[in-house]
């Protein structure tokens, strides 16, 4: 089966990396640790191994993901979430350095692991699509209103719209590109502010305060909603 | 209610009146009953597929109590409500100056965006809603089956609706990306408190400096560009009906009504993709809770 030999080929590689120094301890906890403190340890590519390892190992008795026993389907599953995690840290870390030819064997290895894990269902896709789409068009016109009416103290002119839609479309591009994540909304407003700006048409100074507001307290204000949550669904489930 | 702009006038009518009338008319109008039925089909045949298809995965399923299917209903519904307020604020990127420079129909413009919308959640690979899944405590993921793993799901979902509900009903044009992140990062931080190590262990700082920069920077790059570009055109476009705010309803120039399209086209689709996967990420985590024998592993594949 040619995951096995892949198996087979990552967890030799990974021993060649392995220190004498490391001491076996549990694969499973040693490299959730790893994961969850990002501090790679000696003992960390002992236990990834040794997780490869058995990972192949069930892979070659159970031969098929579907044929995986139900109480063990859990297990099998964080174990491919665990080594998979973790040969992304260590490659997005480059500690320890690996040589070019393991990595991209590690990096083939993964590939397959992921395949395993990561897929979504067509259904899924229809459903938060048309959970989306539902939503663009009931709530539509108070933000448009906003952008369109509520920045600039004049009408938009076609240039204006044009100039900022560009910009818009022409961020979210690099960004998908560069891998940055990147908020369009803010993008369109300050893209709409900056024409009206440079046409020396005026801005409403109360609509940009509330931006700015909406921008800078976003992040803060989620954070402390979620955690808050948190500690309140923890106490109730 | 016709608007009654007179046939002949050399005079500009009031500069604040007409404009405003003809636009806020036209945000007015209602969808037509084709429009309505089309759409009430397109949702129809929708539902029936995911029904079908989530009956057929968990056919051979023989759970003990109905608690699962409540569990996996709620779980479902409350990641699909947070993907619909998502798209409240996401039109606007897309339409809003289409709308505003009269290039195309408000309600066309939004059902033109809601299928591009659709067309960008459908083909995207699910890279970005594996990237979330990622940021979030990896012991909650190993036990997302858990209570504390529902908590982290639920957490993470309501506060992100909350605000997201919130900033629309006052009118402001809050990031869904940014407040996903904050949802996900508060989840990191409140995990790690009541473990009683300290906040800032666990939090992946480095990303999230990342996305603090980022925050910072698009706005300054958005103003920058667009005010840039404007002048640009400025000094190299000479057709004056481009620098005039549109008379009565008129359309812009063919070219520029084309080029808005397509943007408001391209910012539909990327905007899908992206704001889709956030949904489809917190939906796989609460499938592979609920049901892992179904959905944890990929029965598809040969490995």
């Amino acid at each position: 089966m040619d995951f096995v030999a892949v198996s087979i080929q990552a967890a030799n590689t990974l021993d060649k990396y392995v220190q004498s120094s490391a001491a076996i301890g549990d694969p499973r906890e040693d490299v959730t640790e790893y994961i969850r403190a990002k501090q790679f340890k000696p003992n960390t590519m002992l236990a990834l191994r040794e997780l490869v390892n058995g990972v192949g190992t069930e892979m070659a008795i159970f031969k098929e993901l579907s044929k995986v026993p139900h109480e063990q389907v859990r297990n099998f599953r964080n174990d491919m979430y665990l080594v998979s995690e973790a040969l992304r840290l260590m490659a997005k870390s480059g500690k320890p350095q690996i040589a070019t030819g393991d990595a991209a064997i590690l990096k083939n290895y993964k590939g397959h692991i992921d395949k395993c894990t990561r897929f979504i269902p067509l259904w899924v896709k229809v459903a938060v699509a048309l959970a989306l789409g539902l939503g663009t068009m009931v709530g539509w016109k108070r933000i448009v209103v906003t952008v369109g009416e509520k920045i600039g103290k004049n009408h938009l002119t076609y240039a204006q719209g044009a100039a900022a839609e560009i910009t818009a479309m022409a961020t979210i591009g690099a960004a998908d590109g560069l891998g940055l994540p990147v908020s369009t909304t803010h993008v369109l407003s300050s893209g709409v502010a900056g024409t009206m700006m440079a046409n020396h048409s005026g801005l409403q100074w109360a609509t940009v305060r509330n931006l700015l507001l909406a921008w800078v307290l976003t992040l803060p204000a989620a954070m402390t909603l979620s955690g808050f949550l948190f500690f309140a669904f923890r106490k109730l489930f | 209610m016709a608007a009654t702009v007179p046939a002949t006038s050399s005079a500009p009518a009031p500069a604040a009146a007409t404009p405003a009338s003809h636009m806020a008319e036209k945000l007015n109008r209602k969808p037509g009953m084709m429009g309505m039925l089309a759409f009430g089909l397109v949702l129809i045949i929708g539902v029936i597929f995911i029904g079908y298809s989530l009956a057929h995965d968990l056919g051979d399923l023989q759970l003990g109590s109905a608690l699962p299917y409540i569990l996996l209903g709620t779980a479902l519904f409350v990641a699909l409500g947070f993907e619909f307020v998502n798209g409240f604020h996401d039109t606007a990127n897309a339409v809003a100056t289409v709308i505003y420079t009269h290039s195309l129909q408000p309600h066309i413009a939004v059902v033109w965006s809601g299928f591009w919308n659709f067309a960008g959640v459908v083909t995207s690979t699910g890279a970005v809603a594996f990237a979330i899944v990622s940021l979030l405590p990896v012991e909650l993921i190993l036990q997302v089956g858990s209570g504390a793993g529902f908590a982290m799901v639920f957490a993470l979902l309501v506060a992100a609706i909350l605000w997201n509900l919130g900033t629309w009903a006052l009118g402001l044009p809050a990031s869904s990306s940014h407040t996903l992140i904050g949802s996900v990062i508060g989840v990191g931080i409140a995990n790690q408190l009541m473990q009683g190590r300290s906040g800032t262990s666990g939090v992946d700082w480095a990303q999230a400096l990342g996305i603090g920069k980022s925050l910072l920077l698009s706005p300054i790059f958005g103003f920058i560009l667009a005010s840039g570009l404007f002048l640009l055109m400025k000094a190299v476009i000479k057709d004056k009906r481009l620098y005039e705010a549109p008379v009565g309803t008129e359309p812009p120039p063919f070219w520029i009504r084309a080029l808005l399209v397509f943007t408001c086209t391209g910012v539909s689709f990327f905007h899908g993709s992206n704001d889709g996967q956030k949904g489809m990420g917190s939906i796989m985590l609460i499938l592979i809770g609920v049901v892992p024998t179904t959905y944890a592993l990929n029965h598809a594949v040969t490995p």
